[in-house]
């Protein structure tokens, strides 16, 4: 090779390489209002088209090669998905119970301010630990107890209303007779006072009031609620609605099917009304509920 | 003459022709390209030819090689198509094409101006002194030249940012940047050769300042 070739050769790479050199340090120098700075914009005008129309033109390539690689993370992406959607889910659930759980305190709470709470008792917040095993009786166990204030006799509500009697007491978790109970009576009257009568529950799980005097009116719809005679439970509780008024020639007294206010199949929190010290605290239970 | 002899006299013009361009000992890169006819280095068609390229490794680099992630990193279409030129057509041109190319990927890409074009110039040139002792007619002259390339190129580019107050750990950049961009470019290099060597067609012989 001649002489003079290689000399072109290096003279080409040294203009080449100083010409970068100079356009880097002037570039980094210059304000960005700058001539090169201008020039760059400028060139970046002029190739901004062309790669937009190139860029749409290998964009279907470009979605298959995503599509393609994707293919090779899709199992392991799958697998920490699942496993995100299963931790996902518990916290949903948790979530959830946490949610209605919300709900019922706060059911709780706005009974405790009706007009119907009776205002010199105090409550005991107490969470629903067991159900009765049996279909023959409808109990469940709080896990409150004495250490707590729980007593005999003490009157066992729900955010909706009635719930029922404290029928066994330990230190640290009490049995409560619902009112649903067929061995339960619950002295009650229709809340407009037109009527009066005792509540008593069956095996089926219903509510029916009996001994109610014939010649009183009862509408469906009508509330009905404590009425507090013989202290056994605390006045004016609502314990249900008037489904039915049944009234037969050969019965002395109507029969009302009420249906309840309380939903004692989701029971999970309630409250024990504790009256006041000195108050004629009822000492017996209800007939029947001492088993 | 009848219409099947005028098909096959066709045919075996066709074939000569393939073999007069057809290269002793090429079998590995030319295998399966039929080259296009060779032209001067100074005609329009040659200038044509490499501008078209030159503009190709621009586009590719801008539009296409951000999407081609794989490991992490990116290729260097732009290098390893500067380098397969440069092979092929001596280190002027591989100069010459490194430094528009890297002007035009400064711009396109709103980079300071001058980085790549100086990279790119070196990459060339030394590149194109590098295959002008070697045969050209196996796979691994590209495949070990543009794994250099791409080497000396981001670790030089590295310092380059250093002096510009661009802070990275050595050790980040070595094994994620430096290391599999150059494999990744290595990959690349056979393929490109043999469609850079189709779409210029001829030898280095066409190369500047060769004699």
């Amino acid at each position: 090779m001649a002489r003079t070739t290689v000399v072109k050769r290096q003279v080409v790479l040294a203009v080449l390489l100083l010409v970068s050199m100079a356009m880097l340090t002037w570039y980094f120098r210059e304000p960005v209002g700058g001539v090169l700075h201008s020039t760059q914009r400028g060139g970046l005008r002029v190739i901004s088209p062309l790669e937009s129309g190139v860029s749409k033109v290998v964009s279907p390539f470009r979605d298959s090669y995503d599509w393609v690689t994707g293919i090779f993370s899709a199992q392991s992406e799958n697998e920490s998905l699942r496993a995100e959607a299963d931790s996902l889910r518990t916290e949903v659930l948790s979530l959830r119970e946490t949610d209605a759980e919300n709900k019922r305190l706060r059911d709780l709470l706005g009974f405790i301010n009706q007009p119907s709470y009776p205002r010199d008792y105090k409550n005991v917040p107490s969470r629903v630990i067991g159900r009765s095993g049996s279909s023959w009786n409808s109990t469940i166990t709080i896990n409150r107890g004495s250490d707590a204030g729980v007593a005999l006799g003490q009157t066992v509500v729900s955010g909706q209303g009635l719930v029922g009697q404290v029928s066994a007491v330990t230190t640290n978790s009490a049995q409560v007779l619902l009112i649903i109970d067929n061995t339960s009576h619950v002295e009650a009257k229709l809340q407009n006072g037109a009527a009066s009568g005792t509540v008593v529950g069956s095996i089926n799980g219903m509510l029916e009031m009996d001994f109610v005097d014939k010649d009183q009116k009862v509408l469906k719809t009508d509330a009905v609620v404590t009425s507090g005679t013989g202290k056994l439970f605390v006045k004016g509780i609502p314990i249900g609605v008037v489904d039915e008024a049944a009234d037969q020639e050969v019965e002395y007294f109507k029969r009302i099917s009420i249906t309840p206010f309380v939903d004692f199949g989701r029971l999970e929190e309630v409250l024990v009304l504790i009256p006041p010290a000195g108050a004629d605290q009822a000492p017996l239970m209800a007939e029947g509920a001492g088993r | 003459m009848t219409a099947p002899a005028i098909r096959k006299r066709s045919r075996v013009r066709r074939k000569r022709a393939r073999v007069r361009f057809r290269r002793p000992g090429t079998r590995v890169l030319q295998q399966n390209a039929a080259p296009t006819a060779p032209a001067a280095p100074d005609s329009p068609l040659f200038m044509l030819r490499i501008f078209a390229i030159l503009l190709l490794a621009v586009v590719v680099q801008t539009t296409l090689a951000p999407f081609l992630t794989v490991l992490g990193t990116k290729p260097d279409v732009a290098l390893v198509i500067i380098v397969c030129l440069a092979m092929m057509r001596g280190p002027v041109l591989g100069a010459i094409v490194g430094f528009s190319t890297g002007l035009l990927i400064d711009v396109a890409l709103v980079q300071t101006l001058g980085i790549s074009s100086f990279l790119f110039t070196l990459a060339g040139y030394f590149s194109g002194r590098y295959a002008e002792g070697v045969d050209l007619d196996s796979w691994f002259p590209p495949v070990i030249t543009v794994f250099i390339s791409s080497l000396v190129v981001q670790l030089l580019n590295s310092v380059i940012m250093f002096l510009l107050g661009v802070q990275a750990s050595a050790d980040f950049i070595l094994l994620r940047v430096v290391l599999p961009s150059a494999f990744l470019n290595a990959l690349l290099a056979a393929p490109v050769f043999i469609i850079c060597r189709w779409s210029l067609g001829g030898d280095r012989k066409d190369a500047l300042f060769t004699k």
